[in-house]
């Protein structure tokens, strides 16, 4: 059986003028890894067609002579599938076998407005569901919308009948929806979440944002925005959000990674409570893989929310939660568990996939009959990609290509790092890398002192090697090896992907007199502690001990810090495995914030300086992001970017920095 | 890749009609290109699956489309009406 995919999009072609627009059909198939469908250049999905856009003056209702027309051509397109997913079609699969296929309608991607064209209803209803659009704002079940009774209410008003159903779902007048014939299929079952519509640039960005900025005051957000620590691969709005034109999935993603921090003592609990369990809700459909227990906790953000929701009515902010990007959230948990999880039925791939499929070619045409010229385009790079991926296929079966493959994988990777790879070598654990000569050789004690902040070093690193049984004492007129940065390389999960955290412990500099200066930047990790020894990530069959392992003694065990040197000591100390680093401690993780869910952080002090330390840098196993404790009072001017980590007293440990630290969070800390 | 030029003629009340064009290709044919490349063949699936996160089976995992139970629910409507092939 094939799980066929379908999804439409319409486009523009030109950039800055005309209306020049496409309405492209792609197509692909479930029985297709998500992975793999993901990339644009597998060509795993393949365009079907191109829909016809016109301004159809020809109808006194051009909304229905639309519909009308989008179903009609449609069904001359799939009409096809009818009769193979009755009677099944003998393929020559990818493994050479020749199977029965019955390709099957499974899921249709595509934005709201195109949902409900699919379902024939007006756009202030739920493509899915039969609720009333009065009622969209509450957490209650309706019955779905089914293939049969739809199309039997449709049948009805078509043949001149005006059954009361009709009104009362917000159908359209379409005769002959495409959908009609398909075997097996039930088209409002097919209608998949959309992420990015719904959820970031509708319930976060229009409405949650939208409402906590009344609250609380543009201007007040503005200004915390600003003042969250630049941390590497977060987005750092530096004028505030509210002057943003250009919105992306991945501002919105950068966003709800410090939103609730940002609220935290500016909102009132319960509005702070409602859009906690929005942002969880939004986590938890970027998952990539659900298990029971998971989709049990997102099922519990929305009702979280909907018991707290009537705190923005209070606030006079909403009258009502009549809003159909709110009321799609009901379907996800149910759709997750028919299709899988909705990071496959992204509507950004069909968006990627444009720039390839239409906007490339329109530019290759002369702008005259341009869809006769596209698929004339698009045949011959079809042909053009079928032979090259025949030529590297051929390759590979070269004896020199085989011998090349069979050699072991992860050291071949290490060897060509070496060679390639300038500064980076790859340790034994596989779990951090720094550069194999320190760009700083030499540099004095005193500096790091001055310049780096480091101002218990000595004292500091004569307790390191006296633990260690060396008789070596470091005086202050030694010099050591310092590095800028490493990086720390975090496992997938099954529900996310791996992630690269780099730690930077440098002074700022300036290149040049015409040059701004650069920044200091020195980050905050989370450091194991050190009677845990660190598991090993050995082979392929310890991978999943190894996450485990590291999911149960993380929080438990370890303790924020803030590294300030990086460095290694000259050979004449001993030898030491790994590198070293210098870090100010935070206080033990223990307090959690009711209304935020998030760790307390502040600073350690040990007899007015603050408390330090020499670690190995094997026991850091990753970055964290600290957010201010803003409180209810404005943040005070001085505090920039660069300073807040300096200045603020009280920190939370950010939770929802990335997907790892959210699921830990949300599995051992509650 | 084949086209067609289709030629439809839609009309309210007025008799008035607009040509327009539709370009399409068969989709059956596009799956058995999909379905027999090569280059997916690690990557492929042809069968349903439940997929269990903890060794009691009390926890499903949902992930791919082959893991969630719209497939599994297909196929057996499958095997009962006609012969399937798994």
């Amino acid at each position: 059986m094939a799980g066929v995919i379908i999804a439409t999009d319409k486009t523009s072609l030109t950039q800055f003028s005309g209306d020049k627009t496409a309405y492209p059909v792609y197509l692909t198939i479930g029985n297709i890894s998500k992975s793999v469908r993901r990339q644009p250049s597998s060509s795993a999905t393949m365009l079907i067609g191109y829909l016809p856009v016109t301004k159809l003056t020809c109808f006194s209702d051009a909304k229905v002579g639309n519909y009308r027309l989008f179903h009609s051509c449609m069904s001359t397109i799939l009409m096809p599938l009818m009769k193979a997913g009755k009677f099944g079609v003998d393929m020559t699969c990818a493994d050479a076998l020749i199977r029965r296929i019955f390709p099957i309608l499974a899921a249709y991607i595509a934005d709201h407005p195109e949902q409900c064209l699919v379902a024939c209803c007006q756009e202030n209803y739920c493509p899915i569901c039969t609720v009333h659009w009065k009622h969209r704002g509450d957490n209650v079940f309706s019955p779905p919308r089914t293939q049969a009774a739809t199309a039997d209410i449709l049948r009805r008003h078509a043949d001149g009948e005006d059954p009361p159903e009709f009104a009362q779902q917000g159908l359209r007048p379409v005769f002959s929806p495409f959908w009609v014939g398909l075997p097996h299929a039930d088209i409002f079952t097919c209608i998949t979440p959309d992420i990015l519509h719904q959820l970031y640039k509708g319930v976060f960005k229009d409405h949650l944002v939208e409402w906590c900025e009344k609250i609380m005051g543009a201007d007040v957000m503005d200004k915390r925005f600003m003042a969250i620590v630049d941390f590497p691969g977060l987005r750092h709005f530096r004028k505030g959000i509210t002057g943003v034109k250009q919105w992306t999935g991945n501002e919105h993603k950068q966003m709800q990674r410090v939103f609730i921090p940002i609220l935290a003592g500016a909102v009132g609990p319960e509005v702070l409570a409602a859009a906690r369990a929005l942002i969880d809700f939004i986590c938890y459909a970027r998952y990539q893989s659900h298990t029971s227990e998971t989709l049990h906790r997102m099922q519990q953000a929305l009702d979280d929310f909907h018991s707290v929701k009537d705190t923005f009515i209070e606030h006079g902010i909403r009258d009502h939660f009549n809003i159909p990007k709110l009321h799609s959230m009901f379907h996800y948990v149910a759709s997750i568990k028919r299709l899988g999880s909705p990071d496959g039925y992204n509507t950004e791939s069909p968006e990627r996939l444009h720039i390839d499929l239409a906007k490339q070619a329109y530019r290759a045409t002369n702008r005259r009959d341009y869809t006769i010229q596209m698929t004339v385009w698009l045949r011959r790079h079809e042909a053009m990609a079928l032979k090259r991926a025949y030529i590297n296929w051929q390759d590979n079966c070269l004896p020199g290509a085989i011998d090349d493959s069979q050699s072991d994988d992860s050291s071949s990777k290490a060897d060509s790092d070496d060679i390639h790879g300038p500064l980076i070598i790859a340790t034994q654990s596989q779990q951090y890398r720094i550069a194999r000569r320190p760009p700083f050789p030499s540099v004095s004690i005193q500096t790091l002192k001055q310049v780096y902040g480091a101002v218990d070093f000595l004292q500091a690193l004569r307790t390191f090697l006296q633990q260690r049984g060396s008789k070596i004492v470091p005086t202050a007129d030694d010099f050591f090896e310092v590095y800028k940065s490493f990086t720390i390389h975090t496992p997938s999960q099954p529900h996310a992907t791996g992630i690269i955290h780099r730690v930077r412990a440098r002074p700022g500099y300036s290149d040049g007199p015409r040059k701004p200066r650069s920044p200091s930047h020195f980050d905050t990790v989370l450091v194991a502690d050190d009677n845990q020894s660190r598991p090993k990530l050995k082979g392929v069959s310890h991978y999943t001990v190894y996450v485990q392992s590291i999911l149960i003694w993380v929080f438990e065990e370890s303790r924020a810090a803030r590294v300030r040197v990086i460095f290694r000591l000259p050979s004449r100390f001993g030898s030491f495995p790994h590198p070293l680093a210098y870090v100010h401690w935070y206080r033990p993780l223990s307090t959690i914030d009711q209304a935020t869910g998030m760790y307390y952080i502040t600073q350690s002090t040990r007899r007015q300086a603050p408390h330090s330390e020499v670690v190995s840098i094997d026991r850091i196993w990753r970055a964290c992001l600290l957010i201010p404790h803003f409180g209810s009072t404005a943040v005070p001017a001085s505090w920039m970017s660069e300073n807040t980590l300096d200045l603020a007293a009280k920190f939370y440990l950010d939770k929802y920095l990335d997907l790892h630290l959210f699921e830990h969070h949300e599995q051992h800390v509650r | 890749m084949v086209t067609i030029v289709g030629d439809l003629t839609d009309e309210t009340g007025k008799p008035l009609a607009e040509e327009v064009e539709l370009w399409l290709r068969d989709p059956v044919e596009c799956i058995e290109r999909l379905i027999g490349n090569p280059a997916f063949k690690d990557s492929i699936s042809y069968v349903p699956e439940r997929v269990y996160a903890d060794d009691s089976l009390t926890s499903r995992r949902y992930d791919e489309m082959w893991t969630a139970d719209w497939w599994w629910d297909v196929q057996v409507r499958l095997k009962c009406g006609k012969l399937s092939d798994f």
